[in-house]
């Protein structure tokens, strides 16, 4: 329903209860000012009416004493004529008869010879004939005379001889009709003239005009009655019986009318109350109308402001709102006013504007973030590693190709990715797939399953959780096939596997060989070139032989292949082993070579030793090799590392340039490619040094280096722990120190041959004992 | 009396050089050129001192040791496992299935390996009873 149907029926009801509540008031105000209106117009009627009658009553009883008391009626008295009585008459029509009474109350003359003897017919007029006698002029009410039919008034009056002697009486007869029409001039109302009796003896109503039963006009009469005397009224009363309705009277016996009120006489003019009742009907029955035209006039104004003020600006608002819910933000809607519903308009077309901005923006944004996550589907999709990504129950959100290809999975085209129950199934049972994922997104940990055989292959797993805002929202899995490494990795080996065999055999067969040659063929080689020639085959053979060695170790410690044996042991006795070992070369350089600790003055370390060794005998014979003056010191220290054992020379020093380069492969100090000496090792020296101090827990390092004067190098071991130290030493160790090269240094001159039977065979000797 | 060694190795090269030191020492050299041959050679020739390679055909090193060690006849013969580098973990075995030593060949001179054998032989012969090392 609209609104403005709505507000029309409400106004109509609103109006409808305002319009009976002021009809009801409207209705007894105006009954209530209609009476009185009738009653002023009653009374002033009826005063005009008394005081017609008073004239009238007052000039009849005047003419009749100036009458009684003139020469002419002496005259006519004294001459009998009753001729004379009739001339009197034609000269006031008032009077219908005259007649003059004697002292005795006999009638002398009389213009009407029927009424001869006026008081013995009508003995009523008795009281006033004495009224008379006793000098008063007075009259009756209407009377009906004896043979006569129309009532009259009789006045007497005393007739008076020139002495001024009473010698009759003059009685007049008024004609009733004089009293009728004064009544009958009244309109408007129902005109009563009641006597002093209440009797009715008059009325403007033909059929009243006589005078009738005065039950008629009984509570009338009793009403006047009861007034003051000489005061006027008005009242509503009860009609004179049942069948009679309310009439409005009015009363008047005014004082100054004497003759009337002299009389007695009341005067009643009444109008029927339902006709004052009617005429205020239809005074509220016309204000009503006029105030319904006046309302309807009144509303219809009002739906018209609301319409064009209110209900046409929010229809188009509504219609606006409409199609915006459609789509088109290009809406807006006239502004008519500057009231509230303009600035409503106002506002509601800066809404748009700003909503139709916001919705560009957000296109953009949305279209932006389509696009990203077009690109990074593809990404995913175009991924060598098999991506899967799930929500916080583990659905399967993502799943792309390499993954399908992975673990196997038919590709079923476009339809929905498969659940992770199927992946989970075509992946080793032993993998907990389902489980892992829910302890991933739980977690929020990472993890790795790697080696994963599958089908031939190898796979990596990795489980990632996906966490937003604090909260695990899925899990990333991560497949990787490894198959291509493994088989990389595996090759790899075999290759350094083969080459120590395959290329240490002849070799050592080379170094064998010549070394033979040089023992048991000394006699042969005494031509100096072919004995140097022997021996440059053999150093060349035992310097292969290193290289491949370097390599070997290298290429283990990178792979973690190297095991390492770590035992507590105490290491000076082992720098002061290798230092007696390397005595000959310092004095073939005529340089310094010494240890600065005594034994027993450091804490034993927890280190594999023959590799310890490794690294001491790389050290000192870098050091020995650069230093030309001076000589190398070995020093040992506790350090908060572990132990520190440092080993500094007086050497030549390295470059900044050199230094950058230190411990990585294949680096000479120094030296670029070209310029490199290659009679001074491989280059993997202090690479494998480094390699094999860290693999033990420690960490090498050059501590300073300065051009002409030498350098500093240092490397650290862990202390043992006292529990290292209960540990009963490897079992390996005793028989494998004959086996372990140990003295391979970077250095081809340092050679650890030069003394090896005095300690190897004791060693091995040892072993059949120890068993 | 002659101290016999067999000399069990598949390559020629490193074959002649042992049978060569090994001849210069004055030693009565056998060889053999697979695993298999080297068990039986054990048994006929009886010699003093066993010097085996890991790896060779037929039977290789390790596998060699364990009939040797088996064999009531040949268990008390010394045996030497010579081996490359590689090979270490194979040696380390083979220590603990009775080996008496075992020599990373490129890591010696042939003199050297000579010289270890004269010192095992020295121990046994001072302890007079070349007593097996049991694992």
């Amino acid at each position: 329903m609209k609104l403005s149907l709505k507000l029309l029926i409400v106004a109509a009801l609103a109006s409808l209860v305002c319009i009976i509540i002021a009809a009801g008031v409207l209705y007894v105000a105006a009954q209530s000012r209609i009476q009185s209106q009738v009653s002023a117009t009653q009374s002033s009627t009826a005063t005009q009416a008394i005081a017609t009658l008073d004239r009238l009553l007052h000039d009849r009883r005047t003419d009749l004493q100036i009458l009684a008391t003139g020469e002419q009626i002496q005259r006519l008295v004294n001459g009998g004529s009753t001729k004379a009585l009739t001339d009197v008459m034609a000269l006031d029509s008032s009077w219908k008869t005259l007649s003059v009474l004697d002292l005795q109350g006999h009638t002398k003359l009389s213009s009407e010879p029927t009424q001869s003897d006026l008081l013995a017919r009508q003995p009523s007029l008795q009281p006033l004939y004495q009224q008379a006698l006793a000098g008063t002029t007075v009259y009756s009410d209407a009377v009906v005379l004896a043979g006569d039919t129309a009532p009259v008034m009789v006045y007497v009056a005393p007739l008076r001889n020139t002495n001024g002697k009473i010698t009759g009486v003059l009685a007049g007869a008024l004609s009733w009709q004089r009293i009728q029409t004064v009544l009958g001039g009244i309109h408007g109302s129902t005109a009563y003239l009641l006597s002093h009796t209440g009797r009715q003896i008059g009325s403007n109503d033909p059929k009243l005009a006589l005078p009738g039963p005065d039950y008629h006009t009984a509570a009338l009469f009793t009403k006047a009655a009861s007034l003051k005397a000489g005061a006027s009224s008005t009242a509503v009363v009860a009609g004179p019986d049942a069948g009679h309705a309310s009439v409005i009277a009015s009363y008047a016996t005014e004082p100054g009318f004497q003759d009337f009120a002299g009389n007695g006489w009341t005067l009643v003019l009444t109008s029927p109350a339902a006709m004052a009742a009617t005429a205020a009907l239809w005074l509220t029955l016309l204000l009503i109308g006029i105030f319904f035209v006046i309302v309807a006039v009144g509303i219809a104004a009002v739906i018209l402001f609301v319409n064009r003020s209110f209900l046409r600006p929010i229809r188009s608002l509504s219609a606006a709102v409409t199609r915006i819910t459609l789509g088109d933000l290009s809406q807006t809607v006239p502004v008519g006013s500057q009231d509230e519903v303009g600035a409503l308009g106002r506002n509601f077309n800066e809404m748009t504007h700003q909503l139709a901005a916001t919705h560009r923006g957000l296109k953009a944004t949305t279209k932006a973030a389509e696009e990203a996550l077009a690109q990074l589907q593809s990404s995913i999709n175009g991924l060598r590693q098999g991506f899967i990504l799930t929500d916080a129950q583990g659905k399967v959100l993502l799943l792309n190709a390499a993954a399908r290809d992975m673990v196997h999975l038919p590709d079923n085209g476009k339809s929905a990715h498969p659940a992770l129950e199927v992946v989970a199934k075509a992946l080793p049972e032993s993998l907990e797939l389902i489980d892992k994922v829910n302890q991933t997104v739980a977690d929020r940990q990472a993890s790795k399953f790697p080696d994963i055989a599958l089908s031939g292959r190898f796979l990596n797993l990795y489980l990632s959780p996906v966490v937003h805002e604090d909260e695990s929202i899925g899990c990333v899995l991560l497949l990787e096939d490894i198959t291509e490494e493994r088989i990389l990795q595996r090759s790899r080996d075999e290759f350094f596997s083969i080459a120590s065999h395959e290329l240490r055999t002849p070799l050592t067969a080379i170094r064998g060989n010549t070394s033979m040659i040089q023992q048991y063929y000394a006699e042969a080689l005494k031509d100096p070139s072919l004995g140097e020639m022997v021996t440059d085959i053999h150093e060349s053979a035992v310097r292969l032989i290193e290289i491949v060695n370097d390599f070997l170790d290298a290429s283990r410690l990178e792979q973690g292949k190297m095991q390492l044996t770590p035992e507590a042991f105490a290491i000076e006795p082992v720098i002061e082993k290798i230092t007696y070992e390397m005595a000959g070369l310092s004095r073939d350089k005529k340089i310094y070579l010494k240890f600065t600790n005594k034994l027993g003055t450091l804490p034993m370390v927890y280190a594999d030793q023959n590799r310890v060794k490794q690294i001491i005998y790389n050290l000192i014979g870098n050091a020995m090799k650069f230093t030309d003056k001076g000589g190398v010191t070995i020093t040992g220290e506790v350090d908060k590392a572990g132990l520190k054992v440092r080993v500094a020379d007086t050497g030549q020093g390295i470059t900044p340039e050199g230094q950058q380069i230190l411990f990585h492969k294949f680096q000479q100090s120094a030296t670029s490619i070209l310029t490199r000496d290659n009679t001074r090792g491989t280059g993997l020296g202090l690479y494998i040094s480094k390699l094999l101090v860290e693999h033990m827990g420690g960490s090498i390092k050059l501590e300073s280096s300065e051009a002409g004067k030498g350098s500093v190098f240092s490397f650290t071991l862990p202390l043992a722990t006292e529990e290292q130290k209960k540990q009963k030493p490897p079992v390996a160790p005793a028989a494998t120190a004959t086996a372990t090269p140990a003295p391979r240094v970077a250095n081809d001159q340092v050679k650890p041959d030069t003394k090896p039977n005095d300690e190897k065979p004791t060693q091995s000797e040892a072993k059949p004992d120890a068993k | 009396m002659a101290t016999t060694i067999l000399i069990a190795e598949d390559d020629a090269l490193m074959s002649r050089l042992y049978q060569k030191i090994f001849g210069f020492e004055g030693y009565t050299v056998e060889m053999a050129a697979d695993g298999q041959e080297a068990l039986d050679k054990a048994r006929t020739v009886k010699p003093t001192l066993i010097l085996l390679d890991v790896m060779m055909p037929k039977l290789n090193g390790l596998e060699a040791l364990d009939k040797l060690k088996a064999d009531p006849e040949t268990k008390a013969v010394p045996v030497v496992m010579l081996t490359n580098l590689a090979g270490q973990q194979d040696a380390e075995t083979a220590l603990a299935k009775g080996a008496v030593k075992y020599i990373i060949k490129s890591e010696h001179e042939p003199k050297e390996v000579a010289d270890m054998v004269k010192e095992i032989l020295a121990g046994y012969t001072r302890n007079q009873v070349p007593d097996t090392p049991t694992a």
